[in-house]
């Protein structure tokens, strides 16, 4: 035991790899949010009228909202007023026009971060649209998807060169008063990514946008929205790292999915903000909306996400399975350490005929960590034959942590079938106690058997993502495993 | 008096103390205050989401006055022989000339307890939660109900029958206290009977206190079985001192609107504690149950089985709570909600939660919603046999994993006969 101790406290003390900041200029809003901050990011961004008016009524709406505290989560209160809602690096004026112009440092940055943008991205055949801070710096494949039809660029880029098809799915699925983070996202958002897939197309390439949050103090409120037509199909990645600060940064994000006929959307995310450190100081608060609408029949949606990093997690990636035979699938693996909190799960809304859906979440909680499952699986009225499995998992690693899963179901079809389970458990003993004797160290041996509790979602990403996400699994591990 | 609805007696002012107790007095003023604070629980309250109060607080109610039972009617009621030993409460209020009590333990109702002992310490400290209006409601105006106290090592052979009967449109509010010794041992069956015909029908708001001592052991059936129209508001708090064992089982096949709070606390080493259920809604019946087992200390094992069949109209909420302390290592707890959906009108919600907060745990719980199986079905008509008494075969062989599990014979015989009883006299198609 004491062997043990000793390692975690060693291992405790490694620290994020990720915290760098990266000195450029930034030009923004200063902190504070009234109309008038609406107003500015709305003139900032050249937005035609109807977008203001939708963003000011949002901005309306939130004024009446009051913060949620279902959560089982910790939350200390958001002053914001102290957030500043707008910050674009300082080159936007004469935007690069190819990678090559690219500020060499922003580029070192993604390097580190390994982001495969450059020769890297033709490598992995990546299509990168790379958010930095708020602004979309490079997109690249651009030319290669146009051939085929299928629009990507920044979420600005579509406002200005396809509004029809922004105005007409904008809001359509998390509607600007879902709830108080969307709403505030409604009103604020700076930018973000958008994606339409034509009908019958597939699109050639895996694509992928990196956030990142960099500049002290800002919020980041990004806004993805995707259409997929019908009988097209489309794999989305997404990633997140963030430098070190001390202050708890705000992230309220929110993710549109609309899959028409026969459509298939892949949403993958790995999440590895900064986790604050090990004393609990600083760290991102994470409030994520992200929501997929299966709004004709045949279409699916499958979530996976890998939640490493943030000091406070709060997303639940829902499908609302409104057409018939439609699928909704939501993988999960989140890691909590030091003192992390996460209530994280899904919402699979069961309203159209033969719907299914299936829920594998894995919570791993480490340190002080708070690990939570929140998940609902609803089966309206007339969804005849839906089918839900679901399926989560906690494992605890020391003895100051905690897990815990609230799984509500509600059913009113009595054609409707709907299991669900859940265990709970440490690391045993003696698989410890066998893999030692086999010669493999302590810790190899603990990374082995978290990543074979984690195989089931890990084997859902994509090849590169799911190398980063063992990888970030190791490396928040790091410190809490004895 | 009058009839009134419930909210206007949540409002009204306490009724001047007959006894001359201070601490009673004290308790209930301060319960009093509660209540009027946060009133019952709102619409809104995350533990009463499925459970809307809006037909209870409708519901015209009058206080208890005196009925005439007749003996016969009442043990053939609960299939009870005269010789049985039962304490019966008659909305609320002990019926000593229904009543055999045996002679060689502590045992008789509360309102004449109260009068010869401070029994304060099994009534504090209140609840505080916001939602815990009907405790409130309860300790500011309870009257009566089944004091029992048995010494260490007191073994009490014969099952001790409680039944409460409610006859009326009344509101009672029954308060109970079991406190076992060191090593003792009892046997409970608790009966919810009605005698207020079709028309009428009375709200419950029982309480329970329980202390089960080190290695002391309990065994305990609770059969409701109330009328079409009556409403019950039931509220359990046991205590678990090491080694303690208790195993209860519920059977909730009548009633209107039905709302179970089971909490208990793990408080000693070993402890071991079973609640089961089988939960049978039709018509219009709800029924909801919330059970919360707190794991405080080590190595202590808990085990839920909850079966439910919902047809009709009803509604059936089925909320489990394991928490798992820190510190409270060898934790072993195991949860499983079934249910069975038979009916497009009918719903199910079911919940079973965890939080854990130590990591040397077992700890796992299954839900499950489905149908009967359409095979099995299939399977017994070709045995000849039809469909409608096939379906009941198949109900009541999904509730039997249940009464399996109870200890006792001549319990699992009762709850056994009384489930028989409801399938014989169910209509299916």
């Amino acid at each position: 035991m004491s062997k043990q101790a000793s390692q975690i406290d060693q291992l405790v003390a490694a620290k994020y790899k990720y915290g760098f900041v990266t000195d450029i200029e930034t030009e923004g809003l200063p902190p504070g949010l009234d109309e008038s901050t609406v107003r500015a990011i709305s003139a900032f961004k050249q937005e035609p009228e109807w977008l203001l008016e939708w963003r000011l009524a949002a901005f309306q709406h939130w004024l009446t909202l009051t913060p949620p505290n279902w959560a089982k989560l910790d939350i200390l209160p958001i002053d914001f007023q102290a957030v500043s809602y707008y910050a674009a690096p300082i080159q936007d004026k004469d935007r690069p026009q190819s990678l090559d112009e690219v500020d060499p440092k922003l580029l070192e940055t993604y390097e580190k971060l390994g982001v495969p943008l450059h020769e890297r991205a033709r490598l992995a055949g990546v299509a990168v649209d790379a958010v930095f801070d708020s602004v979309s710096v490079g997109t690249t494949f651009k030319k290669e998807l146009a051939e085929v039809g299928v629009i990507f660029c920044s979420f600005s880029e579509a406002v200005q060169e396809h509004p029809e098809l922004v105005r007409q799915y904008l809001g359509s699925v998390v509607p600007v008063s879902d709830n108080f983070f969307a709403c505030l996202n409604s009103a604020v958002f700076s930018d973000g990514s958008f994606c339409y897939i034509p009908k019958g197309v597939r699109c050639p390439m895996e694509l992928s946008t990196y956030f990142r949050i960099n500049a002290a103090e800002t919020g980041q409120f990004e806004r993805t929205l995707i259409i997929a037509e019908e009988g097209s199909q489309v794999s989305y990645l997404e990633g997140c790292t963030a430098p070190m600060r001390d202050e708890n940064q705000l992230h309220a994000a929110v993710v549109e999915l609309i899959a028409l006929k026969d459509s298939y959307i892949k949403y993958s995310t790995v999440q590895n903000w900064y986790p604050g450190d090990e004393n609990g100081v600083g760290g991102i608060y994470n409030f994520v909306t992200k929501r997929a609408d299966c709004r004709e029949d045949g279409a699916k949606v499958s979530w996976t996400q890998v939640e490493t990093g943030s000091a406070l997690t709060w997303k639940y990636p829902s499908c609302v399975l409104r057409g018939d035979n439609t699928t909704g699938e939501f993988y999960s693996v989140a890691l909590t350490n030091n003192y992390q909190q996460a209530d994280t799960g899904t919402k699979m809304i069961h309203l159209g005929k033969n719907t299914r859906s299936k829920i594998i979440t894995k919570g791993i909680s480490a340190g002080h960590g708070q690990n939570t499952y929140r998940g609902l699986v609803h089966v309206g009225k007339n969804a005849t034959a839906a089918r839900n499995y679901s399926q989560c998992d906690s494992m605890l690693i020391g003895k100051t942590c905690g897990a815990h899963t609230f799984p509500y179901i509600e059913v009113k079809n009595p054609t409707a079938q709907v299991e669900h389970e859940a265990t709970t458990s440490k690391i045993g003993e003696d698989q410890l106690f066998y893999c030692l004797q086999r010669g493999i160290s302590e810790e190899d041996a603990i990374s082995m058997i978290v990543d074979g509790f984690c195989k089931e979602v890990f084997r859902e990403l994509p090849m590169e993502f799911a190398v980063e996400a063992k990888a970030l699994l190791e490396i928040s591990l790091e410190g809490a495993v004895g | 008096m009058a009839a009134l609805a419930l909210a206007e007696y949540v409002n009204a002012e306490l009724a001047a103390e007959t006894q001359s107790l201070s601490w009673l007095h004290d308790l209930r003023t301060q319960a009093q205050q509660s209540l009027q604070a946060h009133g019952l629980p709102a619409e809104g309250s995350e533990n009463w989401r499925y459970s809307s109060l809006r037909s209870l607080l409708r519901k015209p109610l009058s206080v208890s006055t005196d009925v005439i039972v007749d003996e016969q009617q009442l043990l053939s009621l609960v299939a009870l022989e005269k010789n049985d030993f039962r304490m019966v409460f008659v909305n609320g209020l002990y019926q000593a000339q229904l009543s055999l009590v045996p002679v060689d333990i502590q045992i008789s109702s509360l309102a004449t307890e109260l009068k010869q002992q401070n029994l304060s310490a099994y009534f504090t400290p209140l609840p505080e939660a916001v939602d815990a209006g009907f405790s409130w409601l309860n300790a500011s105006r309870f009257e009566d109900g089944l004091y029992i106290k048995l010494e260490d090592n007191q073994v009490v052979e014969q099952t001790i029958h409680l039944i409460q009967l409610s006859v009326g449109d009344v509101l009672s509010h029954g308060r109970h206290i079991i406190d076992l010794g060191a090593d003792s041992s009892l046997s409970l069956n608790e009966h919810f009977v009605d005698l207020s015909g079709v028309a009428a029908g009375g709200l419950l708001n029982t309480q329970m206190h329980i202390l089960v001592g080190k290695n002391a052991r309990m065994d305990w059936t609770r059969t409701q079985a109330l009328g079409s129209k009556s409403m019950l508001v039931d509220r359990v708090d046991c205590q678990l001192s090491k080694g303690a064992q208790l195993h209860c089982t519920h059977l909730d096949v009548g009633g209107l609107w039905i709302r179970h709070d089971f909490n208990v606390e793990l408080q000693g080493e070993h402890g071991f504690i079973q609640v089961d259920g089988v939960v049978l809604v039709r018509g219009r019946q709800h029924t909801d149950f919330h059970t919360r087992i707190d794991h405080q200390v080590e190595n202590c094992t808990s085990r839920e089985n909850f079966k439910c069949i919902a047809d009709g109209r009803g509604r059936g909420v089925y909320n489990g709570k394991i928490l798992v302390q820190p510190g409270a290592d060898g934790s072993d707890s195991a949860q499983k909600s079934a249910n069975l959906l038979l009916s497009p009108h009918a719903e199910i919600d079911t919940k079973p939660d965890l939080e854990i907060l130590a990591d040397d745990v077992i700890a796992s719980h299954g839900a499950t919603v489905g149908q009967l199986d359409e095979d099995a079905l299939y399977y017994l008509r070709t045995r000849g046999i039809d469909v409608p008494l096939g379906r009941k075969m198949l109900m009541r062989a999904f509730c039997q994993e249940v009464i399996d599990r109870v200890k006792a014979p001549v319990a699992r015989e009762q709850l056994a006969g009384k489930l028989d009883q409801v399938f014989t006299q169910m209509e299916i198609t």
